[in-house]
């Protein structure tokens, strides 16, 4: 897995490449409390994440408690099929707002 | 008020001070100045025997030496006797037939006078530029002592001594100018030699085996070469100078002083004896041959001692500073065992701790599943720390139904371990309440929601079985897909059907699914430690393994199972670290139900 993140504005974008599973999510846990400490809206861009596991859907919940406290916008971008489906059927899709890029996703932030 | 007499008074008396300033009544000190006349007269009485030629000159003269030792030690107060054995000193000068008893009177009055201002200026000296009364610790306070208290002070000494003799007639005048070297070697050689044995010995007063026996050996090394030098006519005098580096090194100032004195004496007496390098073409040559040897002798005995007393106390210091060194590690390494006791009994306390959560942990976990006659249940869990975060449960529920739970709390530890307590209970509770599936459900997970951290969450499959129809209904809260076996071998995941984990959303309407299970049928729920355990490439065990594990025991017991199970999860993961909790529950509809 690899870990780029990006501000745009008040938005940050976290790219997240590679297998998401048990050995490497306590480090995306950590870049995730990390970006939900700063105030502003978040954008997930996992075009290029190829898998994710039970263990390695847990920071994106964790992202998505956060910022509902927080009453921040969560989006996800580039969601492959596959991908999408584990998060429909993890019941997780409703907890982000989808689209299919970053451009789109910022664009579409409430300003 | 402070006058000036009494400051000058003490500045004269500091620069005089001896070694022993303890008061004395007078009758003490006619009887101290006798002792001290008498020393003078006998080593006065003594130096005949080391005169040379027919004159019978000394090279050397030891009531000097003894007039300076006793000022050094006892102070000015001693300095009548010194003045009066001087004065008794000039005897062999009545002899001669010019001699009258007041020009005696008056000649040898000089000569004390000029004793008594050789000690004051040799003491005056030492005192004064060393700040001591003995020079033996300190290479510079020994240059002090030989060119202060025994040249510079014989001197004065000599001078107002010949000047004396000459004055009224006991010298003449062609005599005058060596007689005048001669006066004053003597005196300088006596201090230096005898002086420094009075006080060095004085100073160390303590006899013991050690000393004495180094005494005994330098006195008859000393007379050994001596002797040697005599009997074979061999000018073999440079074996004094080990001897005098044995003394100074084996028995210290007073070894090298009395080595000094012995070699001096005998080094005196073979010269008489006319053998020896120091016998020159005439007495004074020989004398001065002889001074010059002698003061060689001192100055390099007393420098050797004084280095090796600066050496030995540099050690001692070096020895003290090492001692502190080792005091202060010692210290630092008992503060640190004290410390790492303290963490150790911390350590202990939380391993305590750990322990009887974990005690109590498992003991909220059901193991005996005899009761439930229509199912055959078996369940293990097996936490990665010492608590963990997964759990299980089964519970009777009436009429024949039970409730079956499996969970895995986001985190480990005992952050995860208190909040798998609180769901468990929660979860029980509210079933054996009598709420509905549904009910059941959106009740846990609004209060996870409210009532919890923010990270904390928790996946987790609760279903209800009919143990008479095998009718089971069940919620899967974003939890891992079961596995139902069929006793001809196959294998089935329960599809998920998009519902988060509880305590994420509130106000969510959980979707319900339900099966019947038939008779031999097993319904296999686990948490992701399972799919998840890693091995040593970092590969998973994956779905897949697991259902093929379902299939080859789908006709076995549900303990053959877990067995089945947890013993491949064991033999994948050999050589790692468990990462996660691994939790199965497995639940058969028995054939007889």
């Amino acid at each position: 897995m690899e870990l780029s993140e990006s501000r745009m504005g008040d938005a940050t974008t976290l790219r997240v490449v590679g297998r998401v599973d048990s050995s490497v999510s306590k480090l995306l846990e950590q870049k995730v409390t990390d970006v939900i400490a700063v105030d502003g809206f978040i954008v997930v861009d996992v075009a290029e994440m190829s898998y994710v596991s039970s263990a390695g859907l847990r920071p994106f919940i964790t992202l998505a408690k956060h910022a509902k406290a927080k009453n921040q916008t969560v989006s996800l971008c580039g969601v492959r099929d596959e991908i999408a489906e584990i998060f429909e059927i993890s019941g997780l899709l409703d907890l982000f707002a989808v689209h299919d890029t970053v451009e789109a996703a910022i664009a579409a932030l409430p300003r | 008020m402070l006058d000036r007499t009494t400051l000058r008074k003490s500045a004269f008396s500091r620069l005089f001070e001896p070694a022993d300033t303890r008061p004395r009544s007078l009758a003490a000190w006619i009887f101290l100045n006798i002792i001290v006349l008498a020393a003078y007269s006998v080593a006065g009485l003594v130096v005949v025997l080391f005169g040379i030629g027919p004159a019978k000159i000394s090279p050397i003269y030891p009531p000097a030496g003894i007039a300076v030792a006793a000022t050094f030690l006892l102070g000015p107060r001693i300095l009548p006797a010194v003045f009066l054995g001087q004065f008794c000193n000039g005897f062999p000068l009545l002899s001669l037939p010019q001699t009258t008893l007041s020009m005696y009177a008056l000649a040898n009055s000089g000569t004390g006078v000029g004793s008594i201002l050789e000690a004051l200026i040799a003491l005056g000296v030492l005192r004064a530029l060393a700040g001591t009364w003995h020079p033996f610790d300190r290479a510079r306070n020994v240059v002090i002592f030989l060119v202060g208290s025994c040249l510079a002070a014989a001197c004065v000494g000599g001078t107002i001594g010949t000047l004396s003799l000459w004055a009224f007639g006991f010298v003449p005048n062609d005599e005058l100018a060596e007689t005048f070297v001669t006066f004053i070697l003597a005196d300088a050689a006596g201090i230096a030699v005898f002086g420094a044995l009075i006080l060095a010995w004085y100073r160390e007063p303590r006899l013991n085996l050690h000393i004495v026996a180094h005494a005994v050996v330098i006195l008859i090394a000393t007379a050994a070469i001596a002797l040697l030098e005599t009997w074979l006519r061999y000018p073999i005098d440079y074996l004094y100078l080990p001897l005098l580096l044995f003394a100074g090194f084996r028995a210290g100032p007073r070894g090298v002083t009395l080595a000094a004195a012995a070699i001096t004496i005998a080094a005196i007496l073979v010269t008489i004896a006319g053998i020896g390098p120091f016998v020159g073409k005439t007495d004074a040559e020989s004398i001065l041959l002889l001074e010059v040897f002698v003061a060689v002798i001192t100055f390099t005995g007393l420098l050797l001692v004084a280095v090796r007393a600066q050496q030995l106390e540099a050690e001692a210091a070096l020895q003290a500073y090492n001692a502190m060194l080792e005091q202060r590690v010692s210290e630092r390494t008992a503060e640190v065992a004290q410390k790492n006791r303290l963490l150790e009994e911390k350590q202990a306390r939380i391993d305590d701790d750990l322990h009887t959560a974990r005690i109590l942990q498992e003991s909220i976990l059901p193991t005996d599943f005899s009761a439930y006659t229509g199912a055959g249940i078996a369940a293990s869990m097996r936490p990665a720390l010492e608590v963990g975060g997964d759990f299980y449960d089964v519970f009777p529920l009436g009429d024949g139904r039970l409730g079956l739970v499996i969970a895995d709390v986001s985190g480990k530890g005992m952050a995860a371990a208190f909040f798998m307590a609180v769901t468990r209970t929660l979860l029980r509770g509210t079933a054996l309440a009598g709420a509905s599936l549904a009910e059941c459900i959106a009740h846990v997970n609004r209060t996870l929601c409210r009532e919890n951290p923010i990270d904390m969450f928790v996946t987790a499959l609760y279903a209800e079985l009919d143990e008479r129809t095998g009718a089971v209904n069940f919620v899967n809260a974003g939890h891992c897909e079961p596995i139902v076996t069929a006793p001809n071998g196959t294998a089935r995941l329960l599809r998920r059907s998009g519902n988060p984990p509880l305590g994420v959303i509130a106000d969510r309407v959980f979707a319900e699914h339900s099966l019947i299970l038939a008779p031999g049928e097993m319904l296999f729920l686990y948490t992701d430690g399972v799919t998840e355990a890693a091995n040593q490439a970092g590969e998973f065990f994956r779905v897949p393994r697991l259902v093929d594990i379902a299939q080859r025991c789908a006709d076995r017991s549900p303990h053959d199972l877990m067995l089945a199970v947890t013993d491949s999860v064991d033999r994948f993961s050999v050589g790692t670290m468990q990462a996660d909790d691994i939790t199965c529950l497995v639940v058969r509809r028995n054939l007889a139900a």
